[in-house]
C-alpha cells in the first residue's frame, strides 16, 4: 500500500446526506480512518435517495450513499439516548476529527458541541457543516439544497443565454443536482485539513464552522463583484457576447469566444463565409470589449449567433469539439452523463473506478479529479451496510458481545 | 501590506504562476490561512481583468504580493527559480507552459527537491485532450453539469463563474493535503488536477444513474423527485423571487398553517407528498398567488417562523447586504486602486486561527523591488540591471 497523507488520522462522522459524508469520504480516500455513525434502523437519509439499481429502492442499494461512504466503517448509535452518548464520548476520546451537521442547540443537547467535546479531548478538531453556520440571525433557519442554491445567489443568474431569451419572465433555477452540497463538503475538507496542519505545530484542536450557504456564495464571487461597478448580474447578462451554449446537429456545444485568435479560429472552422470576412464582423466589432459586454447590441448578438448556428446544425458535437480545438477555439461538447462516462479523456486518466458493493454489485463510479504523485487516494472498501462494523468498533472500546446485545435491545445501537 | 490573522500557514511561501481565477482562488484560500503568496506576472502584458474589470480582478486576487518577471528571458527564469528555492509550494494553471519554459515539476525538483507543485488545467496534464483549451463555461459543459441545468424538458444551460472557483477550491484541498504530508515526512510532490473532472465529482449521483441504469439525465428546473412545493415563486417587486422547499407532510401542515389554510390546501390532490409532486404545476400556481403580493424577505420570515425552508433567490446587492453574512464577517471591504470594493470573505470560521481578507489585490508589478530586496537579497544595482534588460519590471 502506497503511503497516504492522512494515515493514522481518526475521524468520527455524525452527519447526514451529502456535505458531511462527502467531506469525511475525501479524508478517508486520502488515508484517514473514518467511523461513520448512523441512527439505528433509519440510517443516513441518503440511503433513501437514488439512484437505485433497476430503480428498486432499498436502503443498502442507494448509489448516492454508496458513492459518499466508501472507505468508512459504519456503526449505528442513538445519541438521543444517554447510554448512546456515553459510547460516543469514548469514541471521541480517541478521535482526531469530528465531522458533524447538527443544528445549533441540538448539538449542545446531544453533547457534541465543541465546548463540551474539547474538555474530553483538547486535541479534537470539530468541523460543523450546517446550512447557515452555527452563529448569526439565520442560524436556526431551515434549509434544503434548493433554498441553499437560491439563498447563496447562485440561482439568480440561472438559466441564461437562449433559455432566458425564450422565457424572460420565468423563475430562476438552481444549479444542477446537489452540486452545492458537494462543494460545501469540499470547503469543509480545506478547513479541516487547515486545522489538522495547525495542530501539528500547536498541539491544539479547534472548532471549524462551515456555512453551506457561504461555501456556495463563495463560488459566485465573479458574478457578485460587478456590483462594485453598479451592475447586478442577472439571467439576461451573458458571459460571452457571441457564442456560448449553442445548438448543433446532435446536441449542444459550448464556445467561449474571447480572444482574436478564437474568433478567427471560428471563422476558419465554419469555412470562412463571406459575411464573416467583412469589416462589420471583425474581432474588434464583434468580441472586443468583453468586460463591457452589455453594450454589445442584443439583436446583433442574436443575428451573429444565428449565422454560426446554421453551420453548427450541420455538424456533430464530436466534430465541432475536435475540429474547433484544432482551430484554436475554446470549445467543448455540452456533455451529457453518457458522454462523460464514455469520454476518452476521462477514461485515459482513470477517473472512473469499478467498485464492488455486496448489495449493489459492480458499478463504475467517478473518483478523484487530481493525481498525487506521492500520496494517491485509494478505494479500499465499499460503503458499509447499516451497523456493519458495530462489533468490530465497539469491542475495541471494551464492550463484550453480551453488552452489544443489551445495547441493541435497548435501541442504542 | 497588512498581516494575516490566521497562523495556520505562517512561514509557508507560495509561488503562484497562475492566471485569471482557479489558481488565484487557490492561492487566496492559502493566503487567508496565513501563507505568503508571491504572484509572478508577465512584464509585457497586464492582467486582462485588472485592466478591463478591476472589481472582478479584486474579487479573487486578494492577499498577495506581485512581482513581474519575463519568463522568456533566461535571467527571468533564474529569478523565478531563486524564488522557488525559498518557497514551499508552487501553484500554476498554465497548461504545460511552465515545462516549455524550463519550470516544470522535474526542473523545479532539481532546484528544490521537496517542492510541492499543484497544477490545474482544463482537462488534466495527461490523456489525449490534455492540450485542449477552455474556460470555466467549457469545463462545466464538458463535465455533464450544464446538461442538467435548465427548465424541465428544455435546453441545457451555461454556468458562468463557479466552475473556476470549484476548481480553485479543489486545488487548495490538494495543496493542504500535500502540505500536511510534507510537514510529516519532509517530502514534496506534484498534483495534476483536471478542472473538468472537478465539476463531475459534484454530480456523482447523477452520473451513477447512467452507470447503474443507463439513464441519461436531463434538466429538471427547480424540481425534486420527492418534494413539492419545491420551486422559486414570484414576489412583489422587480425580478424578486422566493425559493420554498417543503420536505415532509409535517412541513406541509406547517406551510398551510402559515399561509392561512386556504381551501385549496385541503384538496385531495395535494394531500400527501406523492400527490403534491404529481400535481406540482397546479400547486405552484396556487403558491405563487400567495407569494406574489409579498416581499421575498417577508415570505422568508413567515415561513421560517414555522420551520419551513424558504430563502429569496438573492442578487449581488442582497448578498453584499445580507445580515447573516455581515454578522459572520463574510463580507469585507477593501480599497483597491483608490476605490472601495466589497468582497466576499472566506466561507468558514476557525475558532483559533480564523482566515481573513487582509489586503486588496496588487497593481501590476507592485512588489517587484520589495521581493527582490527582502526575499532575494538583491542590491539596487542588480535590480536596476535586471530592469534595464527587461527581465523584471
Amino acid at each position: 500500500m502506497a503511503k497516504q497523507a492522512f494515515t493514522g488520522i481518526k475521524v468520527i462522522e455524525y452527519a447526514n446526506f451529502i456535505s458531511g459524508p462527502y467531506c469525511a469520504r475525501l479524508l478517508a480516500d486520502l488515508g484517514a480512518e473514518v467511523i461513520k455513525i448512523e441512527a439505528p434502523v433509519s440510517g443516513d437519509e441518503s440511503r433513501k435517495r437514488g439512484p437505485f439499481p433497476k430503480d428498486v429502492p432499498h436502503p443498502e442499494k442507494s448509489g448516492l450513499f454508496s458513492y459518499l461512504n466508501w472507505n468508512k466503517s459504519g456503526v449505528t448509535l442513538n445519541l438521543n439516548d444517554a447510554s448512546g452518548r456515553e459510547v460516543f464520548k469514548q469514541l471521541i476520546q480517541e478521535a482526531d476529527v469530528l465531522i458533524e451537521d447538527t443544528p445549533p442547540g441540538k448539538d449542545v443537547e446531544l453533547g457534541l458541541d465543541y465546548a463540551t467535546l474539547s474538555k474530553l479531548n483538547p486535541r479534537l478538531i470539530v468541523t460543523s457543516i450546517t446550512p447557515f453556520g452555527k452563529t448569526g440571525p439565520y442560524k436556526d433557519y431551515q434549509a434544503y439544497p434548493l433554498t441553499m442554491s437560491h439563498g447563496s445567489g447562485a440561482g439568480y443568474v440561472l438559466p441564461c443565454g437562449d433559455t432566458y431569451l425564450a422565457y424572460p419572465d420565468r423563475e430562476p433555477i438552481k444549479s444542477g443536482g446537489y452540486i452545492g452540497e458537494y462543494n460545501s463538503g469540499e470547503t469543509a475538507v480545506v478547513a479541516t485539513t487547515a486545522a489538522l496542519f495547525w495542530r501539528e505545530t500547536s498541539g491544539e484542536g479547534q472548532h471549524v464552522d462551515v456555512s453551506k450557504r457561504e461555501a456556495i456564495s463563495s463560488l459566485s464571487r465573479y458574478e457578485f463583484s460587478r456590483y462594485n461597478q453598479g451592475f447586478i448580474e442577472n439571467r439576461g447578462s451573458r458571459t460571452f457576447p457571441v457564442g456560448g451554449l449553442m445548438c448543433c446537429k446532435d446536441g449542444f456545444v459550448e464556445i467561449s469566444l474571447m480572444s482574436k485568435e478564437s474568433w478567427l479560429g471560428l471563422i476558419k472552422l465554419i469555412g470562412s463565409p463571406a459575411w464573416a470576412l467583412t469589416e462589420d464582423y471583425s474581432f474588434e466589432k464583434v468580441i472586443k470589449g468583453f468586460a463591457k459586454q452589455e453594450e454589445v447590441n442584443l439583436k446583433r448578438k442574436q443575428e451573429i449567433n444565428e449565422f454560426i448556428t446554421c453551420w453548427m446544425l450541420e455538424h456533430t458535437k464530436e466534430e465541432i469539439y475536435h475540429q474547433g480545438q484544432a482551430c484554436g477555439i475554446p470549445v467543448t461538447k455540452v456533455a451529457n452523463t453518457q458522454d462523460v462516462v464514455e469520454s476518452k479523456q476521462y477514461n485515459a486518466r482513470g477517473y472512473f473506478v469499478t467498485v464492488d458493493h455486496p448489495e449493489i454489485g459492480k458499478v463504475k463510479y467517478p473518483t478523484w479529479p487530481c493525481k498525487f504523485s506521492k500520496t494517491a487516494p485509494a478505494i479500499k472498501s465499499p460503503a458499509p451496510l447499516l451497523g456493519q462494523h458495530n462489533e468490530q468498533v465497539y469491542t475495541k472500546l471494551g464492550y463484550a458481545k453480551e453488552d452489544l446485545v443489551r445495547l441493541h435491545a435497548a435501541g442504542v445501537i | 501590506m497588512s498581516s494575516p490573522t490566521s497562523q495556520v500557514l505562517k512561514g509557508i511561501r507560495v509561488i503562484d504562476f497562475s492566471l485569471v481565477v482557479a489558481g488565484p482562488f487557490c492561492s487566496l484560500l492559502l493566503a487567508s490561512l496565513g501563507a505568503e503568496v508571491i504572484h509572478i506576472h508577465s512584464t509585457k502584458k497586464d492582467d486582462m481583468n485588472r485592466v478591463g474589470s478591476p472589481s472582478r480582478y479584486n474579487a479573487v486576487s486578494l492577499n498577495r504580493l506581485e512581482i513581474a518577471i519575463d519568463l522568456k528571458n533566461p535571467d527571468g527564469v533564474e529569478i523565478a527559480k531563486k524564488l522557488i528555492k525559498t518557497g514551499d509550494i508552487v501553484i500554476e494553471n498554465r497548461a504545460g507552459l511552465l515545462e516549455k519554459l524550463g519550470l516544470g515539476y522535474e526542473d523545479l525538483k532539481a532546484v528544490k527537491p521537496d517542492i510541492i507543485v499543484i497544477s490545474g488545467s482544463g482537462f488534466g496534464g495527461t490523456g489525449p485532450e490534455k492540450d485542449y483549451a477552455g474556460f470555466a463555461t467549457n469545463f462545466v459543459a464538458a463535465s455533464g453539469l450544464s446538461s442538467i441545468i435548465g427548465y424541465e424538458g428544455d435546453l441545457p444551460n451555461e454556468e458562468r463563474g463557479p466552475g473556476d472557483f470549484r476548481a480553485g477550491q479543489y486545488m487548495a484541498l490538494a495543496a493542504m493535503t500535500a502540505l500536511f504530508h510534507h510537514k510529516r515526512t519532509g517530502e514534496g510532490q506534484h498534483v495534476d488536477l483536471s478542472m473538468t473532472e472537478v465539476q463531475s465529482c459534484g454530480i456523482g449521483d447523477i452520473i451513477l444513474d447512467y452507470t447503474m441504469n443507463g439513464r441519461v439525465a436531463a434538466p429538471q428546473g427547480n424540481n425534486d423527485d420527492y418534494m413539492a412545493p419545491h420551486n422559486c415563486y414570484r414576489c412583489k417587486g422587480e425580478d424578486k423571487w422566493i425559493s420554498i422547499a417543503v420536505g415532509s407532510d409535517a412541513e406541509w401542515k406547517k406551510f398551510c398553517q402559515a399561509i392561512g389554510n386556504p381551501a385549496w390546501t385541503k384538496y385531495e390532490k395535494f394531500a400527501d407528498m406523492l400527490s403534491r409532486v404529481k400535481n406540482r404545476e397546479e400547486l405552484d400556481k396556487k403558491v405563487s398567488k400567495w407569494t406574489i403580493d409579498r416581499e421575498h424577505y417577508e415570505v422568508m420570515e413567515i415561513l421560517q417562523a414555522v420551520g419551513v425552508a424558504a430563502m429569496p433567490s438573492l442578487n449581488a446587492a442582497e448578498i453584499f447586504n445580507d445580515k447573516q453574512y455581515k454578522e459572520r464577517k463574510f463580507i469585507g471591504e477593501v480599497v483597491y486602486n483608490g476605490e472601495k470594493n466589497l468582497v466576499l470573505g472566506i466561507p468558514f470560521i476557525m475558532s483559533k486561527t480564523p482566515p481573513d481578507i487582509y489586503h486588496a489585490s496588487p497593481l501590476w508589478a507592485q512588489d517587484t523591488d520589495k521581493i527582490c530586496k527582502s526575499v532575494l537579497s538583491m542590491s539596487d544595482e542588480e535590480i536596476k540591471k535586471l530592469k534595464d534588460e527587461k527581465a523584471i519590471k
